[in-house]
């Protein structure tokens, strides 16, 4: 294991340096919200922040994206596929949204089906994850197995340790990562890793009270939807979707063709199984009518499906699906299963 | 327990053991003591879950659409103006609601409420109100802050703060604001030209996500099929973060709501990436009222603006 530290001050070199071969993606507040935008050269990143609004899988799948266009031409029609791939750096992360992207590389190569979109952006992606020092209002990481002090995914794991970042490379990406700005990196000291473990031995004890006990995840999905708690829930959710798309896990989209100039484009774009259209099958018939369906499936998904078929929970605990209008939260709903 | 919760309890038991109704609609404690989340009573056991507070922020009337018998809806002002639109537009028979009026002087929003308290959201211990503040006990004790700091935006400039139309009313009513200062809440957009509104707009619009989740939690949006999910034609193309899009969709969606909108906020509650959508509905609020004097949802024999005609109209 290879841990260095680089000092807070000299964390824009380091940025400048990797953005000499990468685009680096950190957390930016736009307007009202915070989320992972492209880093003007010479700004510095934001270090200090809770959890971004938006989920970071936007850098690599993002909102909407163009598969393919067709140009009209006196030949014919010309059809060109694209590839919008660039080489980034997915910088300050927290280990939920790392966690979320190992997710995602399970559900976009399920059963060897690998999608080209997101594979060539993961692939030319480096992941510099940012350890939480202060717990995420309402997070429950550890409850759902995210590795909060080292999470799987990343390439280089960052730990604040005040005036510094300990610097733990964790693949040959980060390696690399951490050699474009060598020396603003200096070896860490065993002060640097003992501060470094103890702020890490800090934050998961002030997590544990936000712990929920999530065990069993399909026993306990079958019984909520079995109780009369369920009722209440499948009656008030709205089908808004603001939890699909805030959901650093969720990752299903929609594909439609539409006109561009002198030919058109084949995009795709989020979609969520909470939607009534995103149900409906060609003919009309739709076999998710009402929202207590559509929300099951969601849930189904997320707890019952994910852990068989990608043996994890299609959830990293970061609560944002807590922006939910109405106060379903299904992970609490869950804790709360009566298991006895 | 507040005096009004203790009001929409009993009210609740009462219809539901007389049989009048068979269903409540109200609010009950949420995850957090400034969260309320809608509830469904239809025992006399789930009436004495209901509560009503500053934290009942829900626009109830979302959850009633075509109702085959009497439902009960506990109503504050907003809520009440969407049923009586829903009444006029046929979207349920006015004898098959009952209108359980309370008045409300504004209900949290958790964004604001968070941000100027500035505390951890598990070291909030109650949440209540005394005159125009909202009390907060935390961990240091009582924190005072007032109402208007901390509402959802759409209350601070509200006007129908009690019901205009209920069947029966609990606790105090609240007197309708000034009207002078009515459209404060635009003065910035008045204040800009249009180039400059345009540029508003095109940044507060790129953010869309096209979640559309302002549609689903708003009574007005009770289309079956939503002109946005057409794809014969395309009325508003789907390429998120274009700008065409999103321009389409968001203006559509007011035009639709032209006087239709019940100024609830909740689109704007919902919003996950925070667009002003209620700047939108209001300008358009102030247009339709100023042209045909028109403010939706305000008398039960209301017709909708759609439907109404006058002679001076025709002339122009």
């Amino acid at each position: 294991m290879d841990r260095t530290k680089i000092a807070r001050s000299r964390v824009p070199d380091w940025v400048a340096k990797l953005q000499e071969s990468a685009d680096v993606y950190a957390p930016a507040v736009q307007g009202d919200i915070t989320c992972f935008a492209r880093l003007p050269k010479g700004a510095a990143p934001l270090l200090d922040y809770g959890n971004t609004d938006l989920p970071a899988k936007e850098v690599l799948f993002p909102q909407s994206e163009c598969m393919i266009r067709w140009q009209r031409t006196r030949e014919g029609l010309s059809v060109s596929e694209v590839d919008a791939a660039r080489p980034v750096v997915l910088f300050g992360a927290r280990p939920c949204d790392v966690t979320a992207l190992n997710f995602l590389d399970r559900a976009f190569s399920l059963g060897g089906i690998v999608d080209p979109y997101y594979t060539r952006r993961r692939e030319k992606a480096t992941v510099v994850a940012l350890c939480c020092t202060k717990p995420v209002p309402n997070c429950f990481g550890p409850s759902v197995g995210v590795n909060e002090l080292s999470p799987e995914g990343a390439d280089v794991v960052l730990t604040d340790t005040g005036d510094a970042f300990v610097a733990e490379a964790k693949t040959e990406k980060g390696q690399a990562a951490v050699a474009a700005a060598g020396d603003a990196f200096a070896a860490a000291t065993d002060t640097d890793l003992q501060a470094a473990q103890q702020a890490g031995e800090r934050l998961l004890a002030e997590l544990e009270v936000q712990k929920l006990n999530l065990d069993e995840p399909q026993t306990r999905v079958a019984r909520l939807m079995g109780s009369s708690e369920w009722d209440q829930i499948a009656r008030r959710c709205l089908s808004c979707g603001i939890c699909a798309f805030l959901c650093p896990t969720c990752h299903c989209f929609d594909i439609w063709d539409q006109p561009a100039r002198g030919g058109g484009e084949r995009i795709r774009c989020y979609d969520t199984c909470t939607s009534k259209l995103y149900n409906r099958q060609a003919g009309g018939h739709n076999p998710r009518p009402t929202p207590r369906e559509r929300l099951g499936q969601r849930l189904l998904h997320k707890f019952a499906y994910a852990p068989e078929r990608l043996e994890v929970v299609g959830c990293v605990g970061c609560a944002r699906c807590r922006r939910c209008p109405v106060d379903i939260d299904l992970q609490i709903s869950l804790s709360e299963v009566d298991m006895a | 327990m507040t005096d009004l919760t203790d009001a929409v309890r009993s009210k609740a038991r009462g219809l539901l053991e007389s049989g009048e109704v068979k269903l409540v609609i109200g609010h009950t404690r949420g995850t957090a003591p400034y969260r309320a989340r809608p509830w469904f009573a239809t025992s006399v056991g789930d009436a004495e879950k209901l509560i009503c507070d500053a934290s009942c922020a829900a626009n109830l009337a979302a959850y009633v659409a075509k109702p085959t018998e009497k439902v009960a809806v506990v109503a504050k002002g907003c809520d009440a103006r969407s049923l009586m639109l829903l009444t006029s537009e046929g979207q349920a028979a006015r004898e098959n609601l009952l209108i359980v009026g309370v008045a409300c002087a504004g209900r949290l929003d958790e964004g604001r409420l968070l941000a100027r308290l500035d505390l951890p959201p598990r070291d909030i211990r109650s949440v209540g109100e005394e005159g125009d503040e909202v009390v907060v006990e935390g961990p240091a004790g009582e924190v005072r802050v007032p109402r208007d700091e901390v509402v959802m935006p759409a209350c601070t400039w509200c006007r129908v703060r009690t019901p205009a139309v209920c069947d029966v009313m609990l606790g105090d009513s609240l007197p309708l604001r000034d009207e002078a200062d009515a459209y404060a809440d635009l003065a910035e957009l008045d204040a800009m030209t249009e180039a400059q509104r345009a540029a508003f707009w095109h940044e507060q619009f790129s953010k869309c996500l096209r979640c559309y989740a302002c549609r689903n939690a708003c009574p007005s949006c009770f289309c079956p099929d939503c002109f946005v999910d057409c794809f014969q034609p395309q009325w508003a193309l789907r390429g998120g973060g274009q700008f065409g899009g999103n321009w389409i969709w968001n203006l559509g969606r007011a035009q639709h709501l032209a006087g239709r909108c019940a100024a609830c906020g909740s689109c704007e509650r919902v919003c996950p990436v925070g667009i002003p959508l209620m700047l939108v509905n209001r300008w358009m609020e102030r247009e339709v009222k100023r042209q045909f004097n028109h403010l939706a949802g305000m008398t039960a024999e209301q017709k909708q603006l759609a439907a109404l005609f006058r002679k001076s109209e025709a002339t122009g």
